[in-house]
């Protein structure tokens, strides 16, 4: 009975401590020395290790939609709004949840291995020995680097997608060039694109949030840091699109 | 200058690195897929095993239901976004009565290969690579060639087959979790009447759509297991190295499976585009 309570407990209990972790680093980051140069280190990593499997995961995915929505267009003979479809699904929904699927899958994995290293090899708790916090040396820039970095691919995937978008309607499946270009503000303006920037902010403080958590609580030797970093990015997927849903939503009921 | 000439010597190596990585990886995947034969004969358990193994999960995984659970609930949300996102749009052109169509439109054709893709890439795919790369680096790989056992047929073409295996009751699940998504978000929250629902839903899901998608989806699962193998098995550098491998892995595997993905679906709707608005 008391086992069948600890089992039940336990995500609760994970699910408290990764809060606090990411309500410690909150108030650190303003309330202590800032590193910046650890943050824009993490930041130039994160990027050069996204910025390929963005672009190539950013083709696929944009691609794919723009391509299958103007087979129902012409169907409809409506292709003059394939411009504003393409803002749909580069700008709203693809380009914020592909930027952060690569960088959960990319940067994220890379920051929870290297933080999982340092922690079977004890230097996290030599670090606390000397009377330094990991989480203000560690997390916190990597959390800031996380966080601008997707913010920057993110523009960059959803002005690659309207281009990629537009050769591809253009060139392979004859749309008028202007009406591509005209319909694009039909449904997608500056607050779309606000909103677009904030679901980018969210899903990479989360991103970085699991996987430095999963990275600093790493556990079971040799065999536990792949396994950690595989939670770190199962847990980082599973938790993002539902929190896709909830933005997409209440941007409705707003806009 | 002196500083220079490793430099410029590695840069001149670089193209040479590329192309025998290519061939690695080639290789590699050669020699898993030949294995197949082999592996159906001699290790029938092990893939049997193994197939228990990538549906439930292991360790923290399974505690929550395994890979099924989690593709599912994946793609049940991507639906739902679909669905919302459907529903909006149609509603600012009047035609918000019409979103079961895009609904069955985005769910089956888009919305759940794509992200039936990227869940089992982060998890059938990274679960096997820490898992071959712990194997690798406590030396147990070494262990099973040492007493004769062919290891890449034992090991890497079981799990490619095994994946192969269980994807048919992974894609029948995200499937059904998208398609349901769909009715309770349009029908529950949008208020679009039931009837309504299932008179558009089904007047436009056609039955290709479902299998072509499916082709899709296994499309990516051989792509996703042979990445993720080849980075496990080849796997160096202490328990540091595995995580690394689990990283680089994902991230292959990403790019690859969209880029199949696309092709896939230019190479089928093309040629046989199923959607007919006028019948």
């Amino acid at each position: 009975m008391a086992s069948a309570v600890e089992a039940a407990a336990k995500p609760t209990r994970v699910l408290g401590d990764v809060l606090a972790m990411a309500l410690d680093a909150f108030i650190i980051m303003f309330t202590r020395r800032f590193s910046w140069r650890e943050a824009v280190q993490q930041a130039w990593f994160i990027a050069r290790v996204s910025l390929v499997p963005t672009l190539l995961v950013m083709l696929g995915f944009t691609l794919l939609v723009i391509f299958e929505v103007n087979l129902l267009l012409k169907d409809l003979g409506a292709l003059d709004l394939s411009g504003g479809i393409a803002g749909i699904a580069s700008v709203q929904q693809i380009g914020p949840f592909v930027t952060v699927v690569v960088v959960a899958g990319a940067g994220g994995t890379a920051m929870c291995a290297d933080l999982a290293a340092r922690t079977i090899r004890e230097e996290i708790a030599a670090m606390q020995v000397l009377g330094i916090d990991p989480i203000q040396r560690l997390v916190v820039p990597r959390i800031v680097a996380a966080v601008f970095v997707t913010l920057v691919l993110n523009v960059l995937i959803c002005a690659g997608g309207l281009v990629g978008g537009y050769f591809f309607s253009v060139y392979l499946q004859d749309v008028n060039p202007g009406a591509y270009v005209a319909s694009i503000p039909l449904f997608t303006g500056i607050p779309e694109l606000m909103f677009s920037m904030f679901k980018a902010f969210v899903f990479g403080l989360i991103a970085a949030v699991i996987a430095c958590y999963r990275g600093l609580n790493v556990a079971g030797g040799s065999k536990g840091v792949g396994d950690a970093v595989n939670q770190a990015v199962v847990i980082t997927v599973a938790v993002l699109v539902p929190v896709s849903l909830t933005i997409s939503l209440i941007q409705f009921a707003i806009l | 200058m002196s500083a220079l000439t490793p430099k410029l010597a590695a840069a001149r190596r670089a193209p040479l690195r590329a192309l025998d990585s290519i061939g690695a990886h080639g290789l590699f995947y050669a020699r898993v897929l030949v294995g197949i034969p082999r592996a159906l004969r001699r290790h029938p358990g092990e893939i049997v095993k193994l197939i228990a193994e990538l549906g439930t999960g292991t360790g923290a995984l399974a505690l929550v239901g395994g890979s099924i659970v989690i593709v599912a609930s994946i793609t049940f949300f991507a639906g739902a976004v679909a669905a919302a996102q459907g529903f909006e749009s149609s509603s600012s052109l009047g035609v918000g009565s019409l979103s079961p169509l895009l609904a069955a439109f985005f769910t089956a054709r888009l919305s759940t290969p794509l992200l039936a893709g990227v869940a089992l890439a982060v998890t059938l795919g990274a679960a096997t690579t820490s898992q071959l790369g712990a194997m690798r680096i406590s030396e147990e790989i070494d262990a099973i060639e040492v007493m004769a056992i062919p290891s890449l047929p034992y090991l890497v073409t079981t799990r490619v087959t095994a994946g192969m295996i269980v994807i048919t009751p992974l894609y029948i699940f995200a499937t059904l979790g998208g398609f349901l998504a769909d009715y309770l978000l349009l029908v529950f929250f949008y208020d679009v009447g039931a009837g309504n629902f299932a008179h558009y839903f089904f007047l436009y899901l056609h039955p290709m759509d479902i299998v072509f998608s499916y082709v899709q989806v296994v499309g990516m699962v051989i792509v996703v297991m042979l990445i993720h193998t080849f980075y496990g098995y080849n796997a160096s550098g202490g328990p540091a190295g595995v995580g690394e491998a689990v990283g680089r892995s994902v991230r292959a595997s990403l790019s690859g499976v969209m880029i199949v993905n696309l092709l896939i679906a230019m190479a089928i709707y093309s040629n046989f585009n199923t959607f007919h608005l006028g019948g």
